[in-house]
């Protein structure tokens, strides 16, 4: 019976003999996690593949959404991450649905997705909204456009949706919802040159003012922005010959509306500012070939700057953020896919959402005030008698798989077991009931 | 002021003026603009039941809700989003009656509505809040309902009127701590009811003694109802009154004196009088709703005896009267000629767009909205020649905060704000 099994693992693990190797053990974990920062992560799902490619973005307080495509499933997906949960729903399943998907959340707490399909109806681009028991789950083929490559999609702030997107013929277009007309509208953007190769070569964001602006890397070496107002596009363009954008490019606002675009070249992570008459550029990451992709950077209310990247060298995720100058903290030590997504809530907490290659999993890493301390099960802010319980619930020995989505947050170590291991972690954060646990316990 | 501001000032007010006499020099002839309406078919099954037709604006004050009868008879709530007209069931009886709706201020739409069963009259009201539609019964009484409006306190508390014609009386409910709290508000039918932004309740209807229009308001929080003198005379039988108070909580009431003749009358502060005037005399719908844009415009829709739709609108000249195409919309093909006596519902976006709602000859419902309005590719011209010579001293400004070379980290604190509603400088719902 798997409930005795796992107590009586619990109860073998109690210091006495095995106390030293437990110690051993933690230390030799310690070592293998000193260089990742003390970031609590979710498993999200798992049994993914690469082209999961997760978006994500805050929903209603402190809840997180991730939307991914599960491959090897054939379905669109949509988790809702809180600190003390991970939910799943299916969002889209016909044919072969869900590639490149692209999230954002409503006024309404509703989120919604544009996501290419190869199959099913046909293949081309769709937005999926998770209308709740409101509206109900309805998806709508985006007119004008098809499974063409990344769509990058935003909401204004009255929820008027556009994409960016571009098509074989590689000129960059935007997809909007026109409320007048009942339907959606695709339409080229004014452009001096197409868009060059490269799937993560266009972003989209929505500017204070509410103008959608659309930026890409064309083939005169230009990043160009263009930006629509009511008196149509308007396009400025910066010359980056010498270190044009090779794997990725993002798009963000500071707080006087200039557009920020950061691009990963062969040399690094570059951000351009554009300013009113020229453009400024900062080097962010430097000597290293990097990957971004297109929601992999925001700015919070104090203009600092967060980008999540790829170092391309070992495949391990990385934030970048400027803040009186440029630090960089490793989140994950990888094998980590090419787009990681980045979010910022109101409050300023990030979160990104990335692929594990290594072990196919989606995972999502915060801080501490979104998903909690190491083995703070409840995130009542201590590892207690409660807390035990939990991991008890979810204990299942060595080499025995724990493939309950909700038991992968007791998996410290990530091999897929809940053993003696994971145990010695726990007892490493026990602290007791009421005594605020240690953010750093499980490094 | 230092010298180099003052001087900046100088041009600036230069340049704006050059182009204001650019414009004057250069006016055009004729009217510089092409204005077409936007048809959208809502749902081709709706059933034009006597009045069963309301509409607002919940998020962003940008995504129309419609409420129908659909072909099935049952109330129908359809919201438009991206993914298209949505649609909800609210009521599947066959014999509801009396819809009428209102946004709250958070982008919520709420509407209320008359469902008898078995004899028994029910005040009804749903709102499009998670989980999704919940209906709650205002009042229930055997006998008939005489006026049913709706409104929206602050912080989102509905607010219904009605009458219970068993005993002529206008009952007003407010939404709170989980249940209705119903008052009486003296006798009277054909009731209106809209809020002011000081929270004032006002009530708009026919006294059932002598049949003479007056407004009666309450401050929150209670207390007696200030009656105002008649105003008009009530017309018997027509359609109800509609109450509403423009951005100066200055009330505004549209009200049949026959039949078929349309007045409007509003309250001069200055003279303490009321001012009325005709709207129209060729009202053929069943309801209006008086709507006030943004600019203290006064408007209503309505099918006329002509089996047209007329949009209204009052810019203080006047009303003038603005005739949706019918027949066929040569865009969408849709048959867009309204079914005769029917109501047509009328509602502002945040652009100050005016959207029209209404049933299509052969049923179906149909959503007109009047698009941006295109200059000439001439007058656009001196628009932009006009914009350039305004703006351009800008980019010479040695005060502005944001220097061209300045780093990120020198931006300062300044943030601009996220527009809550869509800006009407920039709306834009067509791309170039």
């Amino acid at each position: 019976m798997p409930g005795r099994k796992k107590r009586t693992v619990a109860v073998r693990l109690r210091p006495g003999a095995l106390g030293a190797c437990v110690a051993m053990g933690l230390l030799a974990l310690a070592a293998a996690r000193q260089a990742r920062a003390g970031f609590p992560s979710r498993i999200v799902d798992t049994g993914t593949d690469p082209t999961a490619k997760p978006d994500v973005a805050f929903g209603d307080a402190d809840e997180v959404r991730v939307a991914f495509r599960h491959g090897p499933q054939g379905k669109l997906k949509l988790a809702r991450v809180l600190c003390t949960d991970v939910s799943l729903s299916t969002l889209y399943d016909v044919g072969t649905p869900g590639f490149t998907p692209s999230l954002a959340v409503d006024t309404l707490g509703f989120p919604s997705v544009v996501h290419r399909s190869l199959g099913g109806p046909g293949p081309g681009l769709y937005y999926t909204l998770d209308g709740g028991e409101l509206f109900g789950l309805s998806t709508v083929e985006i007119d004008g456009a098809d499974a063409g490559m990344l769509p990058v999609y935003a909401l204004d702030s009255v929820d008027r949706p556009y994409v960016a997107l571009v098509k074989p013929d590689r000129i960059p277009r935007v997809s909007f919802f026109d409320i007048k007309a009942g339907h959606w509208v695709t339409e080229p953007i004014p452009a001096a040159a197409p868009v060059n190769s490269g799937e993560r070569n266009i972003a989209l964001g929505v500017n204070n003012q509410d103008h959608p602006v659309v930026a890409y890397h064309d083939m005169d070496d230009d990043v160009v922005v263009a930006t629509l107002t009511a008196g149509g596009w308007s396009r400025r363009a910066h010359s980056v010959v010498g270190s044009p954008p090779a794997d990725g490019i993002s798009l963000a606002f500071d707080s006087v509306d200039a557009p920020h675009v950061a691009y990963a070249s062969s040399n690094g992570l570059d951000v351009l500012r554009f300013n009113i008459l020229s453009v400024t550029t900062q080097t962010a990451v430097s000597g290293i070939p990097v990957t971004i992709g297109p929601h992999a950077m925001a700015i919070d209310e104090a203009n600092r700057i967060r980008i999540a990247y790829v170092n391309d060298a070992d495949q391990s995720l990385h934030l970048a953020t400027s803040d009186f100058g440029w630090v960089t903290t490793q989140l994950d030590a990888g094998i980590i896919g090419p787009t990681p997504s980045l979010a910022l809530d109101a409050q300023g907490r990030w979160a990104v959402a990335c692929h594990d290659d290594t072990n196919g999993r989606v995972k999502l890493i915060g801080q501490t005030s979104l998903l909690g301390k190491p083995a703070d099960f409840d995130c009542d802010g201590d590892v207690d008698g409660d807390d035990y319980l939990f991991f008890e619930s979810c204990a299942t020995g060595p080499g025995l798989s724990q493939n309950g989505p909700a038991c992968l947050v007791a998996d410290f170590d990530a091999d897929d077991d809940v053993d003696q291991e994971d145990f010695g972690v726990f007892q490493h954060c026990h602290r007791g009931a009421g005594v605020p646990s240690d953010p750093n316990c499980a490094d | 002021m230092d010298e180099e501001a003052m001087m900046t000032r100088s041009i600036r007010f230069i340049g704006c003026a050059a182009a204001a006499a650019l414009l004057l020099i250069w006016t055009p002839p004729a009217p510089a603009a092409t204005v077409t309406w936007s048809f959208q078919q809502v749902d081709d099954g709706g059933n034009p039941e006597h009045d069963v037709l309301a509409m607002s604006i919940g998020t962003g004050a940008k995504w129309p809700a419609v409420f129908y009868k659909a072909a099935h008879e049952s109330l129908v709530a359809a919201s438009l989003s991206p993914a298209g007209w949505l649609p909800s069931c609210l009521d599947s009886s066959s014999y509801t009656y009396w819809a009428r709706s209102e946004a709250g201020q958070d982008g919520r739409v709420g509407v209320a509505w008359v469902s008898p069963v078995n004899g028994v009259r029910n005040i009804q009201f749903a709102q499009s809040t998670s989980p999704g539609w919940p209906t709650s019964t205002v009042a229930s009484f055997s006998g008939a309902v005489a006026g049913l409006d709706v409104a929206y306190l602050s912080g989102n508390r509905p607010v219904v009127a009605f009458t219970d014609d068993n005993v002529n009386v206008m009952k007003v409910g407010v939404y709170g701590a989980g249940a209705w709290d119903i008052e009486s508000a003296g006798p009277g039918y054909a009731v209106s009811v809209a809020v002011d932004g000081g929270d004032n309740i006002g009530l708009a209807y026919c006294s059932a003694y002598s049949d003479e229009l007056y407004l009666a308001m309450k401050e929150p929080g209670g207390g007696m109802w200030d009656i105002s003198a008649p105003i008009a005379e009530c017309s018997w039988p027509s359609p109800a009154p509609s109450l509403a108070f423009n951005a100066g909580d200055e009330p505004g009431i549209a009200f049949f004196t026959d039949w078929r003749a349309l007045d409007f009358t509003s309250f001069d502060v200055q003279s303490g009088q009321w001012q009325s005037g005709s709207i129209a005399s060729d009202v053929a719908s069943t309801r209006v709703n008086l709507v006030y844009n943004s600019l203290g415009h006064a408007a209503v829709a309505y099918v006329g005896t002509d089996q047209q739709v007329h949009y209204r609108i009052n810019d203080g000249g006047g009303w003038a009267d603005i005739i949706l195409p019918s027949g066929t919309d040569p865009v969408t093909g849709l048959p867009i000629t309204p079914s005769p006596y029917t109501p047509a519902v009328l509602a502002f976006d945040c652009n100050d767009l005016p959207v029209i709602a209404y049933y299509r000859q052969g049923y179906g419902v149909v959503l007109a909205y009047d698009p941006v309005v295109t200059p000439e590719p001439a007058s656009l011209v001196l628009l932009m020649a006009a914009g350039v010579v305004a703006l351009g001293p800008r980019r010479w400004n040695p005060n502005h905060r944001t220097r061209p070379d300045a780093p990120p980290v020198d931006a300062g604190p300044r943030r601009l704000k996220p527009v809550a509603r869509c800006s009407r400088a920039t709306g834009h719902d067509h791309l170039v």
